[in-house]
């Protein structure tokens, strides 16, 4: 309260794209509306209707592999090399061979109004531009945010309607709500808002493609080893039929994916023998030849690595609507080309710099269009999330020159993806550290940091990979969720579980008080074990039947959407003739189960325990009366329950019940095992959750509101609720084992004086070091003054770039919706 | 002599960025000598407890005025609460806090005694370590209360922990000279070298001041920077900071740092029920301010603006 500042301070590193052309790219992304481009589908579509009957993998082969080879190729002025998942700069593909339902829906107009009543959009941006262009006729609105035009619309609706009954949600929805017993508990979940949505139509995600391989052999080097194995086997029961099966399915779309690139190829000698402009002919003929080479070749310098780097990763997003699929330690599989390339004299850094500035444009151009009450969650972020740093297989920091360069990329390109973080490692040098340090304070909202060692100790003891491979593969599959590249299954439980909502159902016997659907029957606790208990009962069904039930959709995505190409570039799919659904990864315990709000059940519980069991200022049956009316004359309560200790103050009161709630939490979700027979794996993540959640929640005896949004992250404390300061609220945090969970988040936010100059920095540095001494996992930083975000919500026009960090990821603030706006806003801004 | 070494604190704020090096914890101690008008910190000049009413996010419910035993408590102009400060009877179990929804009424200071303070900051060592970072005493002065300060500071001082101190300057020689070893740097307040002016606006002359800063560079001068609010129609001037460089390079001080002067403070004097006194063209612009800065450092000062 001394000295804060609340003066609009101007961020301290502002960057601006390198060349010419970058800025071409990215001026052009930021004004370009959003489409919904049914291309892929229309040939999916018309691939399916021509498969019946095919084995199961080589169906998706097939469909899968004729979209593809029939995409039309787009190639813009200004970029340096191909490929684009549709033929807008932003177009997302409405994959209805996942889920068919909601696109009916939505062409129905009812989506619309299901999501408007749980999320919000931004109406800035890209958004903006959309609302302007559609309200010129020839072009509807999908989804809140996506145009359609009134010719894609009938295409789209025909595949829909093509696959009712036969899409992945139909098909597991055919299962599981006939034969499931808990299927009602899911039902009513989601009507309670215990849950969020169900996700069918992006299911995947969470995994990084063993891209060093793919680049190494080049993919025609993988159809070979493909073939091989196709060679030497011979059918002696079912199981080696179908290795056989997955082997064709993956040779057929692996050379579909060359073939793709080739047409990228073609396209661009097309354009060169258009062009008046010598150099940007020149550009599109070397582009064409690299096309021609790659991916099915290795590359032989390092431009034509960005461009299979490119075909290899793009080609997976276009397989499925992937959430966290990402391009993992990019910074050790790239460096072998780009150091080969300096030493020559082939190329030169400022050249490194405009390909990796204009792959941050390109990876951000892909959209996705999913269910909106889920879509409208992550704000539509594909959380791409490029990890550096860490250590080699030896344990020595493996930062080099190509790790600084995509810092300075993000620096001087601000785009939301891909998000970038740091593994981090005491040893990593002082140059990159705050090169780092200069990328959080562009106010980017990253890189975010993560402490290597605490992964590398829960995988330790998740998987038992030698630590060796650990160190080296070591990458991010999502937002916060750690996972070893290119060698692990990517299927993810990714529902959230809504903590307030157990609260609330504990509180009242079982009962959810806003829309009286009743549970498991409970007794209505008189004190704070009483509650405790109830609360353990419920977290266990709330997350148990969850699980369970996601199963059953694992079992419709096998049959209906096996991965094909993600399969042949992880390991050890080829090998073992098993797909991804099948568990032919090398680690298949990736699957976790998401929750948010638990910072809001532990600070209750501690009210419960001060008011209720030592104060002895009410009964619970008074504090929950109070919760139910929202407070209606029971101010003095109220305040009584704001009073009580709360988690992020360092106080064991509060912090204790965190560690407790929280290894009860890892206890019920490793009690059972995912579609492949492996334990389900902890972990903890947001994204917004927290506030449709919130909207859902009645008052709650931490002294919160009806309908307040819930805590976000995983460990950062209710806001305004960190009373103790910055130290305190770490301090907190470091107190749970994070080793028990794969993933787990915490949002600092700091004014950009605070953190001025390289002085500044180290204070960042430190800050992050003792944290991670003290064994917390993740930290990241929005680094923004108050009064700069009020003024983007009033005027968003004179904000379009700008960036901030939303959960584990970031978003262009004016394309957020109001609620989340204000969340971040509200979050403690630490300041001198 | 056993002095009973407990102090009044009014807010201890982690991660202070311009008060020393590494990340620090800064303590406010409470009650001030001097009276500066431009204070932003009008909470730390009495040495007392204090009711604060923060306006903004008071809801005129009037339910401190309810439970007032003293009826010290009246609705204003606005219908919120006006407190007859002189009326309080300073109950220790504060109702009118107690009561209050929305937290807006608070009491300022606390007792605390040189363990528990230590106790409190020791929990962050972590992040003392490593960054080289500590505590530093702010205020009010902190100096004004020594017995306290010197207990902490041995505390503090067995295990290395770095403790500076931000400074008025007006203190008792004798009592903080003992002590003077265990602090690792001074952020020394110079507002103004005329002492009638001085007198006008902090309500004492600077005689003290300047005799102690002299004594102290004769200890100490490496560990001492200049600290000065620059106050329009006080010592925003180039004379002021000339004379300025001259007593810093007669006493060997070669750090400074300028703190521009700043209205966020104006609203707790209002929910402390005083008024603000300072004019308007008390602000000095930026590029003034650097030139201040500039004359400092070609008199080969390393000065900083915060």
């Amino acid at each position: 309260m001394n000295g804060q500042i609340d003066v609009p301070v101007s961020r301290e590193i502002a960057g601006a794209p390198s060349t010419a052309n970058v800025r071409l790219m990215r001026d052009r992304y930021l004004s370009e509306p959003l489409y919904v481009d049914v291309e892929y589908i229309r040939h999916y579509t018309d691939a399916h209707r021509r498969t019946d009957g095919m084995n199961a993998f080589e169906r998706r082969a097939e469909c899968h592999a004729w979209a593809l080879e029939h995409l039309t190729p787009s190639i813009r002025d200004g970029e340096p090399f191909a490929g684009g998942k549709t033929r807008y700069v932003r177009g997302a593909i409405p994959y209805c061979n996942y889920a068919c339902g909601y696109v009916l829906r939505e062409l129905r107009h009812e989506e619309q109004e299901a999501q408007d009543s749980v999320t919000d959009l931004g109406t800035g941006g890209g958004i903006g531009a959309g609302r302007e262009i559609s309200g010129k006729g020839g072009y509807s609105f999908f989804g809140g945010k996506f145009l359609l035009s009134h010719e894609d619309r009938e295409t789209l609706k025909s595949c829909a309607e093509y696959f009712r009954g036969k899409c992945m949600q139909d098909v597991g929805d055919a299962l599981w709500k006939s034969v499931y017993p808990q299927a009602s508990y899911i039902e009513n979940g989601w009507k309670a808002v215990l849950y969020t949505a169900p996700h069918d139509p992006a299911p995947e995600g969470r995994f990084v493609l063993d891209f060093e391989t793919a680049l190494a052999e080049g993919l025609n080097g993988v159809i070979a080893r493909a073939r091989a194995k196709i060679a030497e086997a011979s059918v002696t029961d079912w199981e080696s039929a179908e290795r056989i099966y997955f082997r064709r399915a993956c040779v057929r779309v692996l050379e579909a994916t060359i073939a793709w690139a080739r047409n990228y190829a073609a396209a661009a000698r097309d354009l060169a023998a258009g062009e008046g402009d010598e150099a940007r002919k020149a550009e599109l003929l070397a582009i064409a030849e690299r096309c021609e080479r790659v991916p099915a070749e290795p590359p032989r310098d390092f431009r034509e690595a960005i461009q299979a780097f490119w075909f290899v990763y793009l080609a997976g997003h276009i397989e499925g609507s992937h959430l966290g699929y990402s391009p993992g330690r990019f910074d050790r599989y790239m460096y072998p080309y780009y150091k080969r390339d300096i030493d020559a004299g082939r190329i030169s850094n400022d050249e490194v710099l405009e390909l990796l500035e204009a792959l941050r444009v390109k990876m951000t151009e892909i959209e996705y269009v999913a269910s909106f009450s889920w879509e409208g969650l992550g704000s539509g972020n594909l959380f791409q999330n490029m990890m550096l740093g860490g250590v080699d297989e030896h344990g020595r920091p493996a930062d080099n020159e190509l790790s600084m360069l995509i810092l300075q990329s993000a620096i001087n390109c601000r785009t939301t993806q891909p998000t970038l973080s740091i593994w981090y490692d005491d040893g990593l040098s002082d140059e990159f550290l705050l090169k780092a340090a200069e990328c959080v304070k562009t106010g980017c909202g990253f890189p975010a940091w993560f402490n290597l060692r605490v992964f590398a100790q829960h995988e330790l003891q998740k998987s038992g990979a030698p630590l060796s491979v650990i160190r080296k593969y070591a990458a991010m599959g999502g937002c916060t969720e750690p996972t070893l590249e290119g060698m692990s299954h990517g299927i993810v439980q990714a529902g959230f579980v809504n903590h307030g909502k157990i609260l609330e159902l504990a509180m009242n016997g079982g009962v959810d008080p806003r829309t009286g659907i009743a549970f498991t029957a409970t007794a209505v606790p008189t004190n704070t074990d009483e509650l405790l208990a109830a609360y353990e009962v419920h977290m266990r069904d709330a997350i148990g039947n969850w699980q369970r039930y996601w199963n059953y959709a694992m079992a419709a995505h096998r049959q209906t959407c096996p991965l094909i190409f993600s399969s042949a570039l992880v390991r050890d799919c080829i090998a073992r003739g098993k797909s991804l659904d099948d568990g032919g990864a090398v680690c298949n315990g990736t699957p976790t189960t998401l929750s948010s709000g638990l910072v809001n059940a532990v600070n209750s519980i501690a009210a419960v325990r001060k008011l209720v069991d030592e104060d002895r200022v009410c009964t619970f049956g008074e504090l929950r009366a109070a919760c139910l009316s929202d407070w209606e004359g029971r101010g003095d309560l109220r305040r009584r329950a704001l009073d009580a200790p709360k988690w992020g103050n360092n106080d064991d009161a509060a912090d204790r019940v965190y560690e407790d709630l929280f290894d009860r939490y890892c206890d019920v979700v490793a009690a059972q095992k995912n579609y492949l027979g492996e334990p389900y794996d902890p972990s903890m993540l947001a994204i917004t959750t927290h506030t449709p959640f919130g909207k859902a929640c009645g008052a709650t005896p931490d002294g919160r509101s009806a309908g307040d949004a819930l805590a976000d992250g995983v460990t950062s404390p209710y806001p305004g609720t960190d009373v103790n300061g910055p130290f305190a609220v770490l301090l907190s945090s470091s107190k749970i084992d994070h080793t028990r969970i794969r993933g787990g988040l915490h949002n600092m936010k700091f004014h950009p004086k605070t953190i001025w100059g390289v002085e500044g920095s180290k204070k960042l540095l430190s800050l992050i070091k003792s944290y991670f001494d003290r064994n917390g996992f993740q930290l990241q930083f929005n680094v923004v003054d108050g009064r700069m975000l009020r003024d983007a919500q009033a005027r968003p026009e004179l904000y379009r770039d700008l960036i901030v960090r939303v959960a584990g990821f970031s978003a262009f603030f004016v394309e957020l919706g109001k609620p989340v706006q204000d969340q971040i806003i509200a979050r403690t801004e630490h300041s001198l | 002599m056993i002095e009973r070494a407990e102090g009044a604190v009014f807010d201890i704020q982690d991660l202070a960025v311009t008060d020393g090096a590494g990340l620090r914890t800064v303590v406010f101690l409470k009650g001030c000598p001097l009276r500066c008008r431009w204070c932003a910190n009008p909470e730390g000049q009495e040495r007392g407890r204090e009711l604060m009413n923060v306006r903004s996010t008071c809801e005129r419910c009037m339910a401190c005025a309810s439970v007032c035993p003293s009826g010290a408590v009246s609705v204003g102009s606005d219908g919120g609460p006006v407190f007859a400060r002189e009326a309080c009877s300073r109950c220790a179990d504060t109702p009118c806090v107690a009561r209050c929804p929305t937290r807006s009424l608070r009491t300022v200071g606390r007792e605390w005694t040189a363990d528990a303070l230590y106790a409190r900051v020791r929990q962050n060592a972590i992040f003392y370590r490593n960054s080289g970072g500590g505590v530093t005493l702010s205020g009010g002065e902190p100096l004004a209360q020594p017995a306290f300060v010197r207990e902490f500071l041995s505390r503090c001082a067995a295990v290395g922990l770095s403790v500076g101190v931000e400074t008025c300057g007006f203190f008792d020689w004798e009592s903080v000279e003992p002590f003077i070893r265990n602090i690792a740097f001074f952020f020394f307040d110079v507002k103004c070298l005329d002492d009638a002016v001085h007198r006008r606006v902090t309500g004492q002359g600077n005689e003290r001041i300047l005799g102690n800063l002299e004594r102290l560079a004769a200890l100490c001068a490496d560990r001492i920077t200049v600290s000065v609010p620059v106050i329009g129609g006080v010592n925003a001037s180039a004379n002021f900071f000339g004379a300025l460089a001259r007593l810093c390079a007669r006493l060997g001080i070669a750090k400074a740092r300028l703190l521009p002067y700043h209205t966020l403070g104006v609203s707790k004097y209002e929910g402390l029920g005083r008024a603000y006194l300072m004019p308007d063209s008390a602000a000095v612009e930026p590029e003034e301010i650097g030139r201040f800065a500039e004359l400092l450092r070609a008199s080969g000062i390393e000065c900083r603006i915060d």
